[in-house]
């Protein structure tokens, strides 16, 4: 392969590359101007946002690895490049009103997120340990930063370092696991390490792909790796927690979904016990723990694990029926969680107040609206009719049930009932009990034009399903 | 000729110092260089393997790896610093501003 061709393969990277620039044009404006730049970094930072979703419909997909083997920009990449983007774009939409309230604005985080947002658009394309090991850290390591970035609150300090610590020590375990796959097989692109480890020892090969998954399962937050996340999610500043609890899981989902199909796939007996014993774990502790919370941050922090594990059930019942019931789940829930985190953001208060459930009280009354769209929201985050909640949690559990894992889907569809008793707490507090009537707030108008569209979707794909399913069984990966 | 399975045993080895350092030690700074340990450890053990093997991946592997470990490094400092700032401490245990 030569120059030339490399050159061509250019555009299959034109929204990556549209985003590094407009990171690039916000990191200088941001770096070389007065305080008052932050306008302009923002703008740049939404307009390179919106200007890559753009991109991303025109740009042509490829079933062919590119570049000597590493990326593929196929349509399975193509979907989650999508939830990327969405959930960056809401995130500044979020941010705008959260430094409103805080009085002070870190320009930092609006190019941080853009970087971060490349980096998960080129782990889900890499398809060579390499090049995903890069791309993975890219995320991670902006990742802390963005945790402890808004640097005069102590809980965002402290967030950031747990946050590092934790996840550097994961990090170079799964590294370990990645050096010990190409010790066995001498290859680092995935196709070829699928077709040659079969032939290595079969104990190394399970210690590395053990190795291999704790890192991932410590970007998702699954039980025993999820220790981080209450803490991080209470101290980071919360439209930064809509991108954390979203699109690096996304990322790392697909990620998983890849390895299983070409690197692991000669072990699915052993990572389907490992994945079935995770979900039953991780479900029951998100829901247990998220009942005894009191804020309401730590209570969505419990709610995103729990959410991770229904997910994880689709993986333990490998099949072409659950790659598109994750496919679906996840984008329903970039929408829930965005709705439920910007809701927080609305009654939050300076530092950190106003952040537990009392807080919610007679917010029916102050916002009508808002309250009616997150009643919609807290339906489909349980998992009730006619939201799309609902319909991936039923996709999910039909999967199981196919391929014959009847526990599983029993055991989701009880976490679905305990689950109901915490977000019908918010529903209540927001409803049934008066609160203290103060209407000063101002610049809202993002934060409720958020809400209100996340609530229409989940209404739409949960009442139409048929359209986004035949879309999504369309791109996912054979 | 070192024999390779020196070179990997040594990485392991280091890989290993640097998992328990992370684990016991309370120090932010020296569990910071425990953290470097073990990314130095899977670099060993990546060039031992692309010496086994007889390719040059291996050794790009770690380069990579130590382009990944200074910018982990450069984050980890910085974000050892504004915590300093707040409580001037950098033990562990004393970490606790953040609980359920």
């Amino acid at each position: 392969m030569n120059f030339s061709s490399y050159y061509a393969q250019l555009k299959y990277l034109a929204p990556e590359l549209s985003l590094v620039v407009f990171s690039i044009v916000a990191l200088c404006v941001h770096m070389f101007s007065k305080k008052e730049a932050n306008k302009i970094v923002k703008f740049a930072a939404i307009t390179g946002l919106i200007a890559s979703l753009i991109i991303l419909f025109d740009t042509p997909l490829s079933n062919n690895p590119l570049y000597s083997g590493s990326i593929i920009i196929d349509g399975f990449s193509f979907f989650f490049k999508i939830i990327f983007l969405l959930s960056g774009i809401m995130t500044i939409m979020l941010c705008y009103r959260f430094y409103n309230f805080e009085g002070s604005e870190i320009g930092e985080i609006y190019y941080l997120i853009l970087f971060a947002i490349v980096g998960m658009m080129f782990t889900v394309s890499s398809v060579d340990l390499i090049t995903f090991y890069v791309s993975f850290e890219t995320f991670a390591i902006i990742s802390y930063l963005l945790a402890g970035a808004f640097k005069k609150d102590l809980r965002s300090a402290e967030a950031g370092v747990k946050y590092f610590i934790l996840g550097i020590l994961s990090s170079a375990i799964m590294l370990l696991g990645m050096a010990f796959v190409y010790g066995l097989t001498g290859e680092t692109n995935f196709y070829k390490i699928s077709s040659a480890l079969p032939q290595a020892d079969l104990t190394l090969a399970l210690v590395s792909m053990a190795f291999f998954f704790v890192g991932l399962f410590f970007k998702i937050a699954l039980v025993p790796f999820h220790m981080w996340t209450p803490d991080v999610y209470e101290g980071t500043p919360t439209p930064i927690v809509v991108l954390f609890s979203t699109a690096p899981k996304a990322a790392t989902f697909a990620v998983l979904a890849r390895l299983i199909m070409t690197v692991f796939s000669g072990y699915q007996f052993q990572w389907s016990i490992i994945f079935t014993f995770i979900a039953v774990v991780t479900m029951f502790w998100g829901n247990l723990a998220a009942l005894i919370q009191n804020n309401v941050k730590r209570m969505m922090a419990f709610s995103s694990i729990a959410h991770a594990g229904y997910i994880m059930i689709g993986f333990a019942a490998w099949g072409t029926l659950s790659i598109t019931a994750i496919m679906f789940y996840l984008i329903v829930y970039l929408f829930m969680n965005t709705a439920a985190f910007a809701l927080i953001i609305l009654v939050q208060k300076k530092m950190g107040f106003g952040e537990n459930v009392d807080d919610l009280k007679g917010l029916a009354r102050r916002y009508p609206m808002v309250a009616g769209c997150i009643i919609v929201v807290l339906l489909s985050l349980t998992g009730m009719p006619p939201t799309a909640g609902f319909i991936g949690k039923y996709y999910i559990f039909t999967a199981a049930v196919e391929k014959g894992f009847y526990l599983l889907a029993v055991a989701g569809a009880l976490n679905s009932v305990i689950s109901l008793f915490y977000y019908f707490r918010i529903g209540k507090a927001m409803f049934m009990e008066t609160g203290t009537e103060e209407l000063s707030d101002k610049n809202i108008s993002f934060v409720k034009s958020v809400i209100v569209a996340c609530s229409i979707f989940i209404l739409y794909a949960g009442i139409f399903p048929s359209k986004l399913t035949e879309f999504i069984s369309s791109i996912a990966i054979k | 000729m070192i024999p390779n399975n020196l070179v990997i045993g040594t990485g392991l080895l280091i890989f290993l110092i640097g998992l328990i350092g992370m684990l016991i030690r309370k120090n932010l700074i020296i569990i910071l260089m425990a953290a470097e340990l073990m990314l130095n450890g899977v670099n060993i053990i990546l060039a031992g393997f692309g010496l086994f093997h007889r390719t040059a991946s291996g050794s790009i592997f770690a380069l990579f790896v130590i382009m990944i470990a200074v910018a982990e490094a450069a984050v980890g400092f910085a974000l050892i610093l504004s915590y300093f700032r707040h409580k001037e401490t950098y033990n562990l245990d004393e970490i606790n501003d953040l609980k359920g």
